[in-house]
């Protein structure tokens, strides 16, 4: 694969193809494009939007749609993101717009997150700390639900999915809607056996996968009630409770190590749409505990109470602004922390859109946060878009972002019994970056693109190094990001018959700027581990009458797994190549969808994480029914 | 078959082709060149040292890196020598006896037994828990392990002609370093402040010796006597090297310690080597190496080797054969690591590359 980013013009996918996804039965349906509450004062910004709800974890999603590097300790394991060259950890996730990465360990494990139970996903890359506070330096994934609609509608969904290795994915959805309440009810479970035969270089023969099998299930339930025509009040709770063998390095056979994690989250929302403004108040509990057991159970609690509340205000035609301010009281228990470790967290922000003319928007955004009684940074954020060409069939338009971003250190950082460092700064991080989108619209046929550039420099990084007797955190990294995201995607279609083809690509760099030691000049101007310098993903689907195919296929060059770069240490390329056929069938009020899909064709063995199998040839069915009734 | 597999398969004979010729090849240098009365045992990596690379782990790739008298670093070469394989998760220590190397893979839960003098793989000890010292006398290699961070540890037997472990021994947590001396077996118990003796004849315990906390490495001194190397409780900077006498090992009811010296540090790492003549003791911290006479009653006022700002020293050894010290530094396992060769007088000689986090050494007799 000969991919010269220098020159290479190419143009970024807008419209997300609806799943890709390897376990996802729903394909040919196209996301709908809307702005989302969250990100509606992210002018000038990359957003992705994908479909959420299908069968499979965020994960999943995430590797197959778009061209991310997500670093796994196995099939359906243990699961981080890397966004523009960052880290895990620098890449804020959103429930409902709390950020639900873990207090002690400031990330997500996005195998922990079944897609299933969220209706609404998108990622905004780049800094966003002042739209969405700490970690979002690389980028933020945001997860939600859909706003209430209260019309009279009863929907039930069932799925059911067997795959290789065991594997048996079951789901349910229930809504019922009226005109004052609202239900919804979802539930998923999912058991995967992970036996896989693999053929690694490292063992020298082939060998079944052990210890890796994964139980998960979750529910969510939701109840939205309206007071009146501006007022409606919802509740939502959302458990996942996740049994996971800890699949071992390929090197390990005897290897019993368990985690379980259990996460809870309840959130109260109220919304007011006051003639003067709109009024959104949110309060919200966050639980994760989670065991680690080898011979020994470990156990890590940690919860945050947040309450936020905002208010979008109009002036004249032109002008929006949003207040905010957010209250957290975070807490952790572990055998490595004193007792009754708590802090609190207080943040207030102004985001404000300015029209200046129909082709012209732009957008400041400034929040400022205070955790533990010291400030964090302060971050504004300006972004625009121009449009060159604004037409019902044509769109060109340049945008243009730049923003300061932070990540608070964690609590593990902080206060770890023995190394914790509660003099550490936060890691800051300025960013800035460019595009170009440009979309044509025809009669049966759609084509959209887009490039964008960026730059970026993270400091104060957070480094654990070894301190006298333990380890212990340091400020003490910098690293500069630099990169290309381009897409390019197409749609036809006729009454019966349609094709869509997607390609993204992405060049990253990210580069260690400073030696983190004396003896250690070797690796300053070297890649950060796990950030591979080229990702590519190509999507293609057809359709005729109620069959469709689907062909999806991941590029991710070699990536180095230390610092400095050593080339015996350092992952090979891969490229994975997935297929599916399904068929939709419809009596009245009933959909079932019936597919099959082949995952990683070429049986190639690859690792995301060293020495970390990953399964090869995979087959899966399964069946999508779905029962619909609107009233008018 | 896809298309890979079959690529690999024509590439192995390939392979397997060359190996012979190479073999006959070798076979004829070997027979020609043998004609004198030279017993050392011959291969590639007959002289030198070996470094112990732990590797990150819970990622597999730790190894171990050959260091020749020609000063050739040569990396991994476990993996090199037996068709790329991968030593495995947290390579804890290598010991050589009588050509054989043992080499400890702590999380793998195995001892991968080679040729030292070619590296190649002879077979695997498994069914180990947490191991990571070995000692071997006459017949019998001895495996401290770990076995669990809440259960004793122990010391598993192996007949090395059976190549089956014969016995288990229960010690005490965090069963470490091991070291034979007339017929009796030292463990430093490193979750603990023990030693225990045990009579390699009987198999059975001793002796319990009350030390100091976190004891690792063992060494004989010119005098006969062992010292027990002891990093101290986190934070409590009451590291101390401990000086015993093997002739009390067998009286329960006498005292074995001779001397205790008081470090005022902690040593995050108690390993130590002892100089050719046996009489200076080099233990180091993260940025420190300190050399301390066995006929010393107080700690060294200064450090014999300083380090530079981030420095995470991991591993040291001296080789006998040419009196130089080897100082690893693991680079806090970010990446290669690098190690520091000196005169025993201290003075620089050179380093070379390792792999990940060297944290320990293994010399030809």
């Amino acid at each position: 694969m000969i991919v010269r980013a220098g020159v290479l013009v190419c143009l970024c996918v807008v419209w997300v193809q609806a799943s890709m996804a390897q376990t996802d039965t729903t394909y040919l349906r196209e996301v709908q494009v809307y702005g989302l509450p969250v990100t509606s004062h992210a002018v000038g910004a990359k957003v992705d939007q994908l479909e959420a709800g299908g069968v499979g974890t965020l994960s999943d999603k995430l590797r197959s749609d778009i061209p991310l590097y997500l670093k796994s300790y196995g099939n359906n394991q243990l699961s981080t993101i890397s966004i523009r060259g960052t880290t895990a950890s620098q890449t804020a996730v959103l429930w409902n717009g709390i950020n639900i990465n873990s207090p002690t360990l400031g990330q997500s494990d996005l195998a922990l997150l079944p897609l299933y139970l969220f209706d609404e996903l998108s990622v905004r890359y780049g800094g966003a700390s002042a739209l969405y506070g700490s970690d979002a330096i690389g980028g933020s994934i945001l997860l939600g639900q859909q706003q209430p609609s209260f019309i009279k509608r009863t929907t039930f969904t069932f799925d059911q999915q067997i795959a290789s290795f065991g594997r048996f994915d079951t789901g349910m959805k229930a809504a019922w809607g009226g005109s004052r309440w609202q239900f919804s009810t979802k539930a998923i479970h999912t058991y995967l056996g992970n036996d896989f035969p693999y053929h690694s270089p490292a063992v020298g023969y082939e060998k079944k996968q052990n210890n890796a099998s994964v139980r998960n299930y979750g529910v969510d339930q939701q109840v939205q009630y309206k007071i009146n025509d501006r007022q409606y009040v919802g509740v939502e709770a959302m458990y996942t409770d996740n049994h996971r063998h800890v699949q071992p390095p390929v090197t390990n056979n005897d290897s019993h190590e368990v985690l379980n994690d259990r996460n809870t989250r309840v959130s109260a929302n109220y919304h007011n749409q006051m003639s003067a403004g709109i009024l959104t108040a949110t309060a919200a509990y966050v639980f994760n505990d989670e065991d680690y057991v080898n011979g020994t159970t470990s156990t890590n609690r940690s919860d945050q109470l947040v309450l936020q509340a905002g208010f979008n205000q109009d002036y004249g035609s032109r002008l929006n602004v949003r207040y905010g301010l957010s209250y957290a009281r975070y807490s952790a228990t572990s055998a490595n922390f004193d007792d009754n470790l708590a802090e609190y967290r207080f943040d207030g922000y102004v985001s404000s859109r300015y029209m200046v003319s129909r082709n012209w928007l732009m957008n400041l955004d400034l929040r400022q946060a205070l955790y533990d009684g010291k400030y964090a940074p302060f971050t504004p954020s300006f972004g625009m878009e121009y449009y060159l060409l604004n037409q019902e069939t044509q769109k060109l338009s340049l945008r243009g972002q730049t923003s300061r971003a932070y990540r608070v250190p964690t609590l593990n950082d902080r206060y770890w019994i023995p190394g914790g460092n509660p003099t550490l700064k936060p890691e800051d991080a300025w960013q800035a970056e460019v595009g170009v989108n440009w979309k044509r619209t025809m009669d049966s046929f759609g084509f959209e693109s887009s490039l964008t550039a960026y730059r970026g420099w993270v400091n104060e990084m957070i480094v654990w190094r070894p301190a006298g007797s333990f380890w212990s955190p340091q400020n003490l990294q910098n690293v500069d990001l630099s990169g290309i995201e381009a897409g390019v995607s197409g749609k036809w279609k006729t009454d019966d018959r349609s094709l869509k083809t997607s390609l993204q690509y992405a060049f990253t760099r990210s580069i260690n700027r400073d030696a983190l030691s004396a003896s250690d000049q070797s690796t300053v101007g070297n890649q950060l581990p796990y950030v591979p310098n080229h990702s590519l993903r190509i999507n293609v689907s057809a359709g005729y009458k109620s069959w469709a195919m689907f062909v999806g296929g991941d590029y991710t060059s070699c990536r180095y797994t230390t610092i400095d770069n050593v080339s015996s240490y350092s992952l090979d390329p891969f490229f994975l190549l997935d297929a599916g056929v399904s068929r939709r069938v419809q009596w009245t009020k009933l959909t079932a969808e019936f597919t099959a899909n082949v995952r990683n064709i070429f049986n190639v063995y690859y690792e995301t994480l060293e020495n970390h199998a990953m399964p090869g040839t995979n087959v899966g069915v399964s069946v999508k029914v779905r029962w619909d009734r609107i009233k008018n | 078959m896809n298309f890979r597999n079959w690529i690999g398969t024509g590439f192995s004979k390939l392979m397997r082709s060359v190996t012979v010729l190479l073999w006959v090849i070798a076979v004829i240098g070997v027979t020609v060149s043998c004609d004198d009365d030279d017993n050392k045992p011959s291969g590639e990596y007959a002289d030198g040292v070996f470094v112990v690379n732990e590797g990150n782990f819970g990622k597999g790739n730790g190894n171990i890196t050959h260091f020749s008298d020609d000063k050739i670093a040569t990396q991994d070469v476990f993996g090199l020598v037996n068709n790329g394989r991968a030593l495995g998760d947290v390579v804890q220590s290598m010991t050589i006896e009588d050509n054989i190397g043992y080499v400890v893979v702590n999380n793998s839960k195995k001892v991968e037994v080679v040729t030292a003098s070619t590296f190649e793989s002879l077979y695997t000890i498994e069914e180990l828990s947490l191991p990571r010292y070995v000692t071997v006398d006459d017949d019998f290699a001895y495996i401290t392990e770990w076995v669990s961070f809440t259960d004793p540890g122990r010391v598993s037997v192996v007949d090395i002609n059976k190549r089956e472990i014969v016995k288990q021994i229960t010690v005490g947590y965090g069963a470490e370093n091991i070291l034979e001396d007339n017929d009796l077996l030292y463990v430093s118990n490193s979750f603990a402040n023990t030693v225990t003796v045990i009579d390699t004849d009987s198999r059975e315990i001793i002796k319990t010796i009350e030390v100091v906390a976190s004891p690792g490495e063992l060494l004989e001194d010119a005098n006969g006597k062992i010292w027990v190397v002891c990093g101290g409780n986190y934070g409590g900077n009451d590291g101390a090297l401990v000086q015993i006498d093997p002739s009390k090992s067998k009286q329960e009811s006498e005292e074995s310690v001779v001397k205790t010296i008081s470090l005022s540090i902690n040593m995050a790492y108690p390993k130590a080597a002892i100089s050719p003549d046996r009489t200076s003791i080099f233990y180091f911290t993260d940025t420190k190496v300190y050399r301390l006479n066995i006929t010393d009653t107080t700690k060294p006022s200064g450090a014999f080797i300083e380090g530079t700002a981030g420095t995470s020293y991991y591993g040291i050894g001296i080789d006998r054969r040419t009196n130089e010290i080897y100082v690893a530094d693991s680079k806090a396992f970010a990446g290669q690591g690098t190690v520091y060769r000196y005169q025993l007088n201290g003075d620089a000689i050179d380093n070379f590359t390792t792999g990940i986090g060297p944290g320990g050494f293994a010399f030809h007799e």
